[in-house]
């Protein structure tokens, strides 16, 4: 036996090495959870939940077909969460800006100049005044009237959210004799906004689970292309059913 | 040993069993011997028996023999069992190593997510479109209707390139995918003038099919004919994989395929691949364009023209050309690379540029010149075509001089003395007045041209404008300039500057607190500001605001109260006085895309001559616009006809106008409503845009000292009752009558 342990030494050394390597990775994929997410159609369904709720937030409506398709394997509860989700975006088209808190906010109040000085200029000439041959009318020309889509509510003006139309990234809205220009972070969004707004295109990143938990359920996070921004969406899940989202 | 051993229990077997045998022989002789009486010999009977009796050795033997054998073996099966061990680990290890990979995202939390282009990260310089649905949809805002639907057309001429999975399109070795792009999108110019639509509508293409009238009985849109169906040109295969792509929204009564853009776009890229493959991907077309090609001195490069003929040859041959016309063509092609250098080596196509009115018809003007191309019959050589009247409607350009007369002239000019040149013309002239059949062939000559320069003109635009576009690329560069001036970075400006003399030396230590500045915006490190809290967006140029004030600490800069320059007063500081550095500084980033921010202003106006202790010097500007590739202009009345109608005139163009405003208390300012940007006497502002609304013109501007001024737009007049004095005007390339 001895002259046999000399001869395959290397061998059983490499052999003992290859043991001990597959043994500990047993451990790891064991005990740290490799194989954790066993349950690969419940995550399934979970992306495809957090796929319909992305949509619905770029306009594209497809929770009957997620229902239909999913029927076994949804609650009754999530359903309505879905619908109630979609209401709640539609009913955002509601929003209206709160022109008289904007104005009062930011113009209301003339800014202070004080301390600040004319730039000197070394080489300046003494120009005669330029006759003003563009101004001969001695008459001011009249402020600008109030823009039409201006509506009073309670004695302060608004303008629904939805009536903004925004040309390279700008609407111009006539109050008060200012031409303010007022652009999409001004205003609350709406649903008809979110759609247009090309950063409200997600693409998926990537999920985690946490199904060992006593409220199980699954991330589900997407990242805008053009800002950068992430989206979660956690899909609840309950005794092995999806029960509910929300988004983060 | 242990075989030994095992033949050995063998052999000591078999002589047991052979003495077993004689020993019961010799024992039934005995018996009969006592039956009949005789004497036997029991003692030596007894003995035999004994002997013969060897189990135990034969026993012993075997288990020895087996013992042996045993460990003799038992290597050859450990070294099997091992390496089948060995295989099974292995293969384990590799799956344990893939799910560890999976296993990542569970410790973790996320997978590392890959590096996605958004604004901030793009380098404009190396990005090119992808032409695909999900890029117009997270950039195209920056496009108008036109340009979407433009780039939408680059999208379905991508894919019908790329084939539908039916095999590439217009496909010839070593041509370029942009160059067959260009191609086919060119031929929207010569076919319907870029228009998509009836009076330049601009609906979605993937979804309303083009109203454009039939141009010809018989032909439609992208010079397809009405009659033609998708099925006509591409396998059942194909043609529903097209359809599950695209399909009209919306069918109108008079509908046929190729007026759907997706649909016309395919079969025009196929009517193109079969031109080629037939008719012009010939060994005898090579030759003979080979041939053409050596009458010019044509011998660099050649593969790469060819692929040009081609194309050009597949258009012409899209407009009813036949072989027995390539010759003329062929000539007509080479003269037009042959014109692009002296120098074969350098001669390229990519030296012709257009600029004007995207039609063909335009386009003409500046080939034939003034004149019906029927009548190109009526000139017996091209150099006495007449001018066009209207030649601004499009100007071609070769190596970036615009050609001042016919095209055809040029060329005549140059190898009229040809007789290839010679037989290009007379063909032209010969088919110019046909009047059956396709009696204008005179465009065969410069369909492909006018397409490649179009095409390639049309897409870059959309590209440009879609990548890097009028937002530029702002990003803080703490203590690292970000200007070229004079073609080099402004740091080694200064350090030029410095070394140029013992006066200048004496301002390094001033120059190194600016330095220290350069590259910070307190918009951008969102360290401020309340340009952010008013929402306050730069939608001409996208230039971070930069913040002029003396009271509000969240309005400053970080260099606020530094001095713009290194003389006393000591309170000369960006924030007491530094306007016009602002103004410049916004009209730098402005046009050159970067964040050339205040200090670093300062350090180029002074480097310029334009700034020293004892302030702006107006009339040394100039210098620092022309150091980095922008002009400008001095304008001493900005508030005449002339003076207004030249701001205009820069602003349309891009362009942008520092101008003069004045506190209400200024000395012999008594205009109304003045003061609505300073306290003080003069204030330097920049106009950056005009734009209309119900009719107004409303101007567009930004003021150092209030985000929120610069957030409003005004009227000419408002502007005017607060400006005064002389005004600057700053642009980029040229501006007709400036």
């Amino acid at each position: 036996m001895i002259f046999l342990l000399e001869r395959y030494k290397k061998l059983l050394v490499l052999f003992i090495v290859l043991v001990l390597v597959s043994l500990s990775g047993f451990v790891v994929y064991r005990f740290l959870g490799v194989n954790k997410d066993s349950n690969f159609g419940l995550v399934e369904r979970a992306l495809n939940l957090a796929d319909v709720v992305v949509a619905l937030r770029i306009g594209d409506n497809s929770i009957d077909d997620f229902v239909t398709n999913n029927s076994d394997f949804v609650t009754d509860g999530l359903v309505g969460s879905l619908r109630a989700y979609y209401d709640s975006l539609l009913a955002l088209d509601n929003a209206r800006f709160d022109l008289t808190g904007y104005y009062e906010e930011f113009y209301a109040v003339e800014p202070d100049y004080s301390g600040v000085d004319s730039s000197p200029v070394a080489d300046d000439i003494e120009e005669p005044i330029v006759p003003d041959v563009l101004d001969s009318s001695e008459e001011d020309e009249l402020p600008p009237a109030n823009d039409p889509r201006i509506f009073t509510e309670n004695g302060r003006d608004y303008i629904m959210v939805n009536d903004f139309t925004f040309v390279d990234g700008v609407d111009i809205v006539a109050y008060n004799g200012l031409f303010l220009v007022i652009s999409p972070e001004d205003v609350p969004v709406t649903y008809k906004s979110m759609v247009e707004d090309p950063r409200n295109f997600y693409v998926y990143k990537s999920y985690r689970s946490a199904l060992d938990v006593e409220n199980p359920y699954i991330d589900v996070l997407y990242q805008s292309v053009l800002s950068g921004n992430i989206l979660v969406v956690r899909v609840k899940v309950d005794n092995g059913k999806l029960s509910g989202f929300e988004v983060i | 040993m242990g075989f030994f051993l095992f033949i050995l229990t063998i052999i000591e077997s078999m002589k047991s069993r052979i003495k077993n045998a004689r020993l019961r022989s010799e024992m039934k002789t005995a018996e009969l011997k006592k039956k009949l009486g005789l004497e036997v010999d029991e003692t030596g009977l007894e003995k035999k028996a004994s002997k013969a009796s060897n189990r135990t050795r034969v026993y012993i033997l075997g288990f020895l023999s087996a013992v042996i054998v045993f460990f003799e073996l038992l290597p050859i099966f450990l070294v099997l069992i091992f390496f089948l061990l060995v295989i099974i680990l292995v293969i384990a290890l590799v799956v344990m190593i893939l799910s560890f990979l999976g296993m990542v995202k569970n410790f973790f939390g996320f997978d590392k997510p890959p590096e996605i282009p958004t604004p901030d990260n793009i380098d404009v310089s190396k990005v090119t479109a992808a032409w695909t649905e999900e890029e117009l949809a997270v950039r195209g805002i920056k496009l108008t209707d036109f340009e979407k639907n433009i780039y939408r057309m680059g999208i379905v001429a991508r894919k019908a390139l790329e084939g539908y999975g039916g095999g590439e399109l217009m496909a010839i070795e070593g041509a370029p995918f942009d160059l067959r792009m260009a191609f086919l999108v060119g031929v929207m110019s010569t076919e319907t003038s870029m228009e998509f639509y009836e009076n330049n509508a601009q609906h979605n293409i993937f979804e309303i099919p083009s109203d454009k009238a039939l141009s010809k009985k018989g032909y439609g849109f992208m010079g397809i004919s009405h009659t033609k169906k998708l099925g006509d040109y591409f396998s059942s295969e194909v043609v529903s994989r097209i359809k599950s792509k695209y399909s009209p929204k919306t069918i109108p009564p008079d509908f046929y395929d190729a007026a759907y853009v997706p649909w016309g776009v395919a079969m025009s890229a196929k009517h193109h691949t079969n031109d080629l493959k037939s008719q012009i991907l010939k060994p005898k077309v090579r030759d003979l364009a080979y041939k053409i090609m050596d009458s010019y001195g044509i011998m660099n490069n050649r593969e790469e023209l060819f692929i040009y003929i081609a194309f050009f040859l597949a258009q012409a041959e899209y407009h009813g050309a036949i072989q027995e016309e390539y010759e003329a063509y062929i000539n007509f092609f080479c003269a037009l690379y042959a014109a692009t250098s002296d120098n074969d080596e350098e001669r390229s196509f990519s030296r012709w540029s257009v600029k004007g009115n995207y039609d063909e018809y335009s386009a003409r003007l500046a080939i034939l010149g003034g004149i019906d191309y029927r009548d190109v019959d009526n000139y017996a050589t091209p150099d006495k075509l007449p001018k066009s009247t209207n030649p601004s409607k499009v100007t071609l350009y070769l190596n970036g001089v615009a050609i001042d007369e016919p095209l055809w002239a040029f060329l005549w000019n140059k190898y009229g003395h040809m007789e290839g040149f010679k037989l290009a013309w007379n063909q032209a002239r010969t088919f110019g007045t046909y009047t059956t059949g396709v009696h204008d062939r005179v465009l065969n000559f410069h369909y492909g041209f006018n397409s490649y320069l179009q095409g390639t003109r049309v897409l870059q635009l959309v590209q440009s404008k879609l990548i890097g576009g009028a937002s530029g690329n702002f990003k803080e560069t703490p203590g690292k300039g970000q200007g070229i001036v004079d073609n080099k970075p402004t740091e080694d400006l200064v350090r030029a500057w410095l070394n140029a003399n013992s006066e200048n030396v004496k301002r390094e230590s001033f120059m190194n607190t600016l330095k220290e500045q350069w590259g910070t915006s307190s918009y951008l490190s969102k360290s401020d500001n309340y340009a952010r809290k008013v929402n306050y967006v730069d939608n001409q140029f996208g230039v971070p605001f930069y913040g002029q004030n003396t009271r509000t600490i969240n309005f400053q800069e970080t260099y606020g109260k530094l001095k713009w320059h290194w003389g006393s007063p000591s309170d000369w500081t960006f924030n007491r006085n530094g306007c016009m550095v602002f103004s410049v500084a916004y009209t730098l980033s402005a046009l050159k895309g970067k964040l050339i921010n205040p200090p670093e202003t300062a350090a180029i106006m002074i480097t310029k001559g334009a700034l020293n202790h004892e302030g702006i010097l107006m009339g040394e500007m100039y210098k620092v616009y022309n150091s980095m590739g922008l002009n400008s202009k001095y304008l001493e009345s900005p508030l005449t006809v002339e003076g207004k109608n030249l701001i205009d005139k820069v602003l349309e163009n891009g362009g942008l106008a520092v101008v003069r405003v004045t506190g209400s208390d200024c000395d012999g300012c008594t205009k109304k409503s003045a003061g609505l940007f300073t306290s003080s006497p003069n204030h330097f502002i920049v106009l950056t845009g005009v734009t209309e609304r119900d009719g107004e013109r409303l101007y567009s501007l930004y003021t150092s000292t209030d985000p929120q001024k610069s957030k409003q737009v005004y009227r000419w007049d408002t502007l005017e009752a607060n400006m005064h004095k002389n005004a600057l005007l700053v642009w980029e390339g040229e501006i007709e009558g400036l």
